[in-house]
């Protein structure tokens, strides 16, 4: 099936009236207008179209300066968003948050690494007030030497490892964590942590209810 | 020597309370004519123009001051006024009465009858391009209204060149069926 060269032309005729086709295409074109009369006339038809939107598509509308003043105070009565100033940053506000997320990760370094070390030490602690018991000929063991902390830590010495997986499970009671791990860390420093926690918690509470200010002017 | 519309944004953006008014002044008229050709009712073309102004407005730090501010504020309108149209859900109104169709002021030195045909030609060029798809109308806009290159059309509306090359072919077949007669008396010429 034979296809007409015409076709190809035409469909390029209008881009060609704009200037814009590539330089190949406008190669080609411009060798089958220079031997191809209906195709030329083609073209100029197209031209006579942009003539006819050019002229007749971009005309202004006539307006009074009066209509033209009201739009102008309607748009100086705007506020739009970037005329709006940044709420400045105080101070302890910048520094607020990055404090308290190193509080927060100091938390969790402390419950996940010094755990097992706690728990080490409570148990390495009862099996000597054990011993000292026995080595004063005592018969009954101490309170603080319960079972379960002999068993930990003849574990502990067996299988660090897994002694530690299971250091933070093996606590009975939060409280009794609480109490470990502030005798190994110290209650002011724990306190500092907590307290940073909760003036972010604050601080980002109150944050969500700031309204920006505006600047004056319009 | 009067400022250029892009030296004026920036000057509104620093906070120049004059230099936007200064840009409102000079533009109002050619984007309350294109929300004419656009919309179908004098009134919805007045306030869309209003509101053009003011998204313009409210937008302006958006604007990308190496680009032309005439064709982002027309791409806003033509915009604008496409969203204006999908929202009504109406029937097209009957355009105005053929002289005060366009608007236009009549050329002095066109006689009534001149006039009178030029407005009706005007009117005719705009309800052929109100009838364009929604997609094609910015593009046929930016390039007849504004002068705007391919290439510079597809920087206004962040289209890809090879989509602005189509919706320019298409929106030129379907305006050259919609006026075969105009164009044809104008190639006649």
């Amino acid at each position: 099936m034979s296809h007409d060269p015409c076709d190809t032309i035409r469909d390029l005729l209008p881009a060609h009236v704009d200037s814009a086709l590539d330089p190949g295409e406008a190669e080609v074109v411009d060798a089958h207008l220079a031997g191809c009369v209906a195709c030329r006339r083609e073209r100029e038809r197209w031209v006579a179209l942009n003539r006819l939107l050019d002229e007749h598509l971009a005309v202004a509308e006539p307006v009074t300066s009066a209509g033209v003043e009201a739009v102008v105070q309607r748009v100086r009565a705007e506020r739009p968003a970037w005329r709006v100033a940044p709420t400045p940053v105080r101070f302890w506000r910048a520094w607020l948050p990055a404090a308290a997320l190193a509080a927060a990760a100091l938390v969790l370094v402390l419950i996940g690494g010094y755990a097992p070390e706690v728990r080490l030490a409570d148990a390495k602690g009862a099996l000597l007030d054990q011993a000292a018991a026995m080595a004063q000929g005592s018969r009954t063991l101490p309170q603080s030497a319960p079972e379960e902390a002999v068993a930990f830590y003849a574990d502990a010495v067996e299988w660090p490892g897994q002694a530690a997986a299971g250091a933070v499970r093996g606590w009975d009671s939060s409280q009794a964590f609480t109490q470990a791990l502030v005798r190994r860390v110290g209650l002011a420093p724990l306190a500092a942590c907590l307290l940073l926690l909760l003036a972010a918690n604050l601080m980002v509470a109150r944050g969500a209810r700031l309204a920006p200010r505006a600047v004056s002017g319009r | 020597m009067a400022a250029s519309d892009e030296r004026l944004a920036q000057q509104a953006l620093r906070g120049d309370p004059e230099a936007f008014d200064t840009l409102v002044r000079r533009y109002y008229p050619r984007v309350l004519g294109l929300c004419r050709k656009l919309l179908n009712s004098r009134e919805a073309a007045h306030d869309a123009a209003q509101e053009s102004m003011l998204r313009a407005y409210r937008k302006l730090h958006l604007y990308d001051p190496s680009r032309r501010f005439s064709a982002w504020l027309m791409t806003l309108t033509a915009r604008l006024c496409v969203s204006l149209g999908q929202r009504s859900q109406r029937e097209p109104e009957p355009w105005e009465e053929v002289g005060e169709t366009d608007g236009s002021l009549p050329d002095a030195a066109d006689g009534p009858a001149e006039a009178t045909e030029k407005a009706q030609v005007a009117a005719r060029v705009a309800e052929a391009v109100r009838s364009l798809p929604d997609l094609y109308k910015p593009v046929c806009v930016l390039r007849h209204v504004e002068g705007l290159s391919y290439q510079e059309i597809a920087e206004a509306t962040g289209l890809p060149i090879g989509t602005v090359k189509v919706h320019l072919f298409r929106a030129k077949k379907h305006l050259r069926e919609q006026l075969a007669d105009l164009a044809e008396a104008e190639f006649e010429e």
